[in-house]
């Protein structure tokens, strides 16, 4: 009966068990190995759902089920390197986290501009006081920057989603198909929610405040917000254009195509001048949300199928590197200085942030080579000017990243430090980042399962269940 | 007729208000007729035969989210609160927006797409709906309220 919906009420019930259990167990410990049981158990429990449509406003699709897991694979990680500074923090953060996480995985399933909404918001309002949870100036000022946007944002979303149900009478995006008409009200509703969703995209010229929240957040959520919290957004833009906007795609796409361009330029050569990592790091991460823009702005073309395979491929494989690499500067530091000779201070860190490192790069055979691959691929099937432009940039820009990504490997490996003493490697953290680099590596290595499944997800929720 | 005169009445309380919202000095006076506007807004749902929406906007815009506003000024009240000119690019810009938007709102025909009629906002229908299409929704509104009172008290806690 309830069986669709059983992920969400692990999360929802250990949250709520975690904040009562918060007052009366002293070993903090014990409610951060509860909250990685539950995510653990959420994530068991995805193979067991079944594949339905409840209420017409909550779809169980493989496209659903893609995104879940690539949310609960973060969570886990953020909440593993969150058990180094036990002291730190107190049950609110595992709660608030999960109840994030919750929002996230009832935004997979969405297919109802309300359900949406609801969610999206469950998921974002968690994250302002996760951002700020050190309660100290830097952290306010990250928590409370994250705040305005966010809000600002939501409510060019819910225009734009009253002016689509004015339109069309019904909020389910599957029938808004029918009866959408391309109008001046049409595609004024399409651009509040383009600007709207860029914002939590971190899209140029939406992108300013993620630079300033990643830095000013706690190591561990930045990894959240980074991987999880923005791939919300394409995730909704998925859904809400390709799905209840397609008859009016042409206008759209082209707004994406230029989003696209000039927010993957724009992130990698901003992030060159960067000395503070996880301000690179936001950079980067800006620029891969170019790429995968690059796969909606494609989506009125015929390849529309192969480039939703492709973003997929592309939000799984970003989410654990930027996840993995944001967990490294847990160990090593922020500042890029810190980094010099970090191969003999921290060796398996070191290691393993290389690894996560030339994956972004897009090495061959690890997984960031191969979704940037098909990324390009789906530019270069479509063809026609905006396919080629946005396929040569793609290849420009992934050169341009070499520089800054391979500055921190050279650091790590070929620099002198001032003081070579070992820093100490907690192993939570390390777990965390072998896991990261296992994903990173399985997926490089076996993609051709990965891809199909991938492609049968996108299939899947263009039909509707 | 008697349903035009009506509306023209409310809808010059309604501008009159929302002007006064803005363009007053004193934020508490603001905030009054602010709290005119929304009663305002109750008055236009039950004349669309809203009753429904008509005594939510009264019991949570006009009862819950002003005394909320007028907490928020009684507590900050020391400090002198920063009024923004009103310039003339501005003034300007506004116009220009509030034009546009009513032009190409007007150019639409709404009537086409009138949203569920059969729909009626009784406290029943709405209680059906609420507690089986939309108990998802519900119950993930719950758990974010419940995630922004957490939120609130673990912010306002002091340290250790």
């Amino acid at each position: 009966m309830v069986g669709y919906i059983v992920p969400e009420i692990i999360i929802g019930a250990f949250a709520s068990l975690i904040i009562l259990l918060n007052y009366t167990v002293t070993q903090r410990k014990i409610l951060g190995y509860l909250s990685l049981l539950a995510v653990a158990l959420a994530f068991v429990s995805l193979f067991k759902l079944p594949r339905m449509t409840a209420w017409g406003i909550y779809a169980v699709d493989d496209f659903a089920i893609v995104f879940k897991a690539v949310f609960l694979t973060v969570a886990f990680l953020v909440i593993l390197s969150s058990l180094k500074d036990i002291n730190k923090r107190e049950g609110e953060y595992y709660s608030l986290l999960l109840m994030s996480l919750m929002g996230m995985l009832l935004l997979a399933s969405s297919i109802d501009l309300l359900m949406l909404y609801v969610a999206l918001e469950l998921a974002t309002i968690p994250s302002f006081i996760l951002a700020g949870f050190f309660r100290d100036k830097q952290t306010s000022e990250a928590a409370m920057k994250y705040f305005v946007f966010a809000v600002v944002s939501s409510g060019l979303i819910v225009f734009g989603m009253s002016l689509l149900y004015g339109l069309t009478g019904t909020t389910n995006i599957y029938e808004m198909i029918n009866r959408l008409e391309l109008n001046t009200v049409s595609i004024l509703a399409s651009l509040f929610l383009v600007a709207g969703f860029a914002f939590k995209m971190a899209a140029f010229p939406f992108h300013a405040w993620a630079p300033d929240v990643y830095q000013g957040s706690p190591t561990p959520i930045s990894a959240f917000l980074s991987s999880a919290s923005k791939k919300m957004g394409f995730l909704a833009v998925l859904r809400i254009f390709y799905i209840a906007l397609s008859p009016i795609a042409n206008y759209w796409a082209l707004a994406f195509a230029i989003l696209a361009a000039l927010t993957m330029t724009y992130g990698n050569i901003v992030a060159l001048s960067q000395t503070n990592i996880k301000r690179m790091l936001a950079y980067s991460s800006i620029g891969h949300a170019g790429y995968i823009i690059i796969a909606l702005a494609l989506l009125n073309t015929k390849v529309a199928i192969f480039a939703i395979a492709a973003a997929l491929l592309h939000i799984l494989v970003h989410a654990v590197m930027k996840a993995g690499a944001f967990i490294a500067g847990i160990v090593a530091g922020e500042n890029i200085e810190d980094y010099k000779g970090l191969s003999k201070k921290a060796p398996i860190t070191a290691l393993m942030l290389t690894i996560l490192l030339l994956s972004l790069i897009g090495v061959p055979p690890l997984a960031g080579f191969l979704s940037k691959f098909y990324i390009l691929l789906s530019a270069i099937y479509a063809g026609g000017s905006v396919g080629y432009v946005l396929a040569v940039l793609l290849v420009v820009n992934s050169a341009i990243s070499i520089f800054y990504y391979g500055r921190i490997i050279s650091y790590m490996y070929w620099a002198k430090a001032e003081n070579e003493t070992k820093i100490n490697e907690p192993l939570s953290v390390t777990l965390a980042l072998i896991i990261a680099v296992i994903l990173v590596i399985v997926i490089g290595l076996y993609p051709s399962e990965i891809v199909n499944y991938l492609q049968k997800a996108a299939e899947s929720f263009v039909k509707g269940l | 007729m008697k349903d035009l005169i009506m509306f023209l009445i409310l809808s010059v309380i309604a501008v009159v208000s929302s002007l006064f919202v803005f363009l007053s000095k004193n934020i508490f006076r603001g905030a009054l007729s602010l709290s005119l506007l929304l009663v305002t807004m109750a008055m236009f749902f039950a004349m669309l035969n809203a009753e429904f929406i008509a005594a939510v906007q009264i019991l949570v815009y006009a009862g819950g989210v002003l005394v909320l506003i007028l907490f928020a000024i009684m507590l900050t009240k020391e400090r002198e609160p920063s009024v923004s000119e009103v310039t003339t690019s501005r003034a300007v810009a506004l116009i220009a927006f509030v034009v546009l938007s009513l032009f190409y709102l007007a150019k639409h025909t709404w009537e086409k797409y009138v949203p569920e009629k059969e729909f009626s906002a009784t406290g029943a229908s709405v209680g059906t709906k609420l507690f089986q299409t939309y108990v998802i929704p519900f119950e993930a509104a719950s758990f974010l309220l419940l995630a922004a009172m957490i939120g609130a008290i673990y912010l306002a806690r002091r340290r250790g």
